[in-house]
């Protein structure tokens, strides 16, 4: 299936229909949503995707598809805000015990006690939150926006009651951030800014101290400072003048240091693929070897090697789970014809299957 | 398909001209309208609604009010974001559009989901928007595993056929639709620079 010499050809006959492969593409994708995922199934999807084009493009179309999805979840925030006034065709009372309301009652003097001592820690909030490497974390910060840790990262949390300022020391983080129009919400990395209103957008310190910004939703502005911040996060707040560099939009990311090196533009599925890692997925498409290795590495302490640099520019595709490094290695092996070997026990060489 | 859905697409005419009661632009009555079959599906998610019309018209006329209420208070609050001189130019707008899309992209979203048959949905539904696994939604559906897994699979299936029988184009919403034409082709571009293509190895 590696060689190209195999590699389907349209004039072949017989070829699946598009609603078979589709058909197939949403078995392997609810497959892979298992809990525990069987090494056999994994070798046969990794065949399966490698049949054609048309599969792999099927597959990658319904898991961006079922990423999409994720916009549903929204539909219980609505059903709860609908509880909140019930609705009343006609008057309902005989249907409640006296018992109903009672609790509700109790829960209503509860939540009530929850709320406020809500509004007060809403306004402040010190903490710090790390992952090690290979783990990740999702953390609901006071003012109720959700940041998830990648591998190996670290933030430092200063709210106060006119600003919202996470410093990012180590590592990838994805900020949901809550709209709060008069208390911005910024992210300091190295000596970067991001500062958002309400948005979606994921930061991450590069081992060079360069900043990498992608934005999955809203939009955020870039600026830099100068000097190096120093200091614990209070401090921060106190370094000179930010220079403001650009603005990004949903589908754009940017690295970053003292200026902007590059912006990309992402289409959906590309973006999904780059924040793949949020649903504790590894995505590729078409990536560098070297890169999809560099990448793999950061959320394990397995070294890997490439025994020969022209095969780092081999390209390759896959979804991987985090943490499963057997199984890329089975991949690797099945569709990509390389031979996956143990030097020691933390480390493997890679190079190309004789 | 859902009791709340079948109500809606029914009376969806009715309801339309009752919301046209309350405003005279075109676009407010098709986004009440939109709203008022979201709303109503998110609260069939959670029970059973006894008498989906008269629930839909209800719902319609609250959506109706409350955009009323919401349109007489200043929208510009959001504007008043201190980040500095054109850090965020007209945020406020740019939001509330925003809103708006994820919305329009939700309710079709949720039409989808509405016109898979019960069970498939409810499986469908267990498994994306509350994340339990298998095994959880065969226990509380009382069915086997592998059942679960059918459900699932071919709610994906029938979502993605509905998405693409109703024209939705991911490019189209949200995300993608703020970039600018020549980014497709930057992005041809890039690919075609380096053959992304797995059986090149």
């Amino acid at each position: 299936m590696s060689s190209p010499d195999h590699r389907p050809d349209d004039k072949v006959v017989a070829l699946p229909s598009s609603q078979e492969i589709e058909a197939e593409a949403a078995a392997w994708l609810t497959v892979l949503g298992r809990q525990e995922v069987a090494d056999s199934e994994r070798a046969q999807f990794a065949r399966w995707l490698g049949a054609s084009d048309r599969h792999r493009a099927a597959f990658e179309e319904l898991a961006a598809l079922w990423d999409d999805l994720e916009i549903l979840k929204e539909l219980d925030d609505i059903a709860q805000s609908m509880a909140d006034e019930p609705p009343r065709p006609r008057p309902v009372f005989r249907q409640r015990s006296f018992v109903a309301i009672a609790a509700s009652l109790a829960l209503l003097v509860a939540v009530g006690g929850l709320l406020y001592a809500n509004q007060q820690s809403r306004l402040n909030q010190h903490a710090t939150f790390a992952t090690a490497v290979g783990e990740q974390r999702t953390i609901e910060l006071a003012d109720g926006s959700r940041i998830q840790l990648n591998t190996g990262s670290r933030v430092e949390v200063a709210y106060t009651s006119s600003e919202r300022i996470v410093r990012l020391t180590a590592g990838e983080t994805y900020f949901d951030v809550d709209k709060e129009p008069r208390r911005p919400f910024s992210v300091y990395a190295a000596d970067g800014i991001v500062r958002a209103v309400g948005t979606a957008f994921t930061v991450r310190l590069r081992d060079n101290d360069a900043v990498e910004v992608t934005v999955e939703e809203g939009r955020v502005a870039i600026a830099s400072v100068t000097p190096r911040l120093v200091g614990d996060t209070e401090s921060t707040m106190d370094v000179g003048e930010p220079t403001p560099m650009v603005q990004l939009t949903a589908g754009q990311s940017a690295v970053f240091d003292e200026r902007v090196d590059e912006i990309e533009h992402m289409d959906v599925p590309e973006l999904n693929r780059k924040l793949s890692w949020r649903q504790g997925m590894l995505a590729y498409s078409g990536d560098r070897l070297a890169d999809v290795i560099a990448d793999i590495s950061r959320y394990t302490d397995v070294q890997i090697e490439i025994s020969d640099p022209a095969l780092g520019e081999k390209r390759v595709a896959g979804y991987f789970r985090i943490g499963e490094v057997e199984a890329l290695f089975d991949s690797l092996e099945l569709s990509f014809g390389l031979e996956v070997e143990r030097v020691s026990d933390k480390r493997f060489r890679l190079s190309e299957a004789s | 398909m859902s009791a709340i859905l079948k109500a809606f697409l029914e009376n969806e005419g009715a309801i339309r001209r009752f919301l046209g009661g309350y405003t005279k632009s075109a676009e407010d009555v098709e986004d009440f309208t939109q709203e008022t079959f979201l709303r109503g599906f998110a609260a069939e998610m959670r029970r059973d609604i006894k008498e989906p019309k008269a629930y839909l018209f209800q719902i319609a006329k609250r959506v109706a009010l409350e955009k009323f209420r919401k349109s007489k208070r200043a929208p510009m609050d959001l504007l008043e974001d201190s980040g500095g001189p054109d850090l965020i130019l007209d945020e406020g707008q740019a939001m509330a559009d925003e809103w708006l899309d994820g919305r329009r992209k939700l309710a079709l979203f949720a039409k989808a989901v509405a016109h898979l048959p019960p069970q498939c949905r409810k499986a469908f539904l267990m498994r994306r928007v509350d994340g339990l696994q298998y095994k959880q939604i065969a226990n509380r559906m009382n069915i086997t595993v592998s059942a679960v897994e059918k459900h699932v699979a071919t709610g994906t299936l029938k979502c993605h056929e509905f998405l693409r029988a109703h024209g939705y184009h991911r490019s189209e919403f949200g995300a993608a639709d703020k970039r600018r034409p020549t980014d497709t082709a930057v992005h041809a571009a890039r690919r075609s620079s380096g053959k992304p293509d797995a059986s090149d190895v």
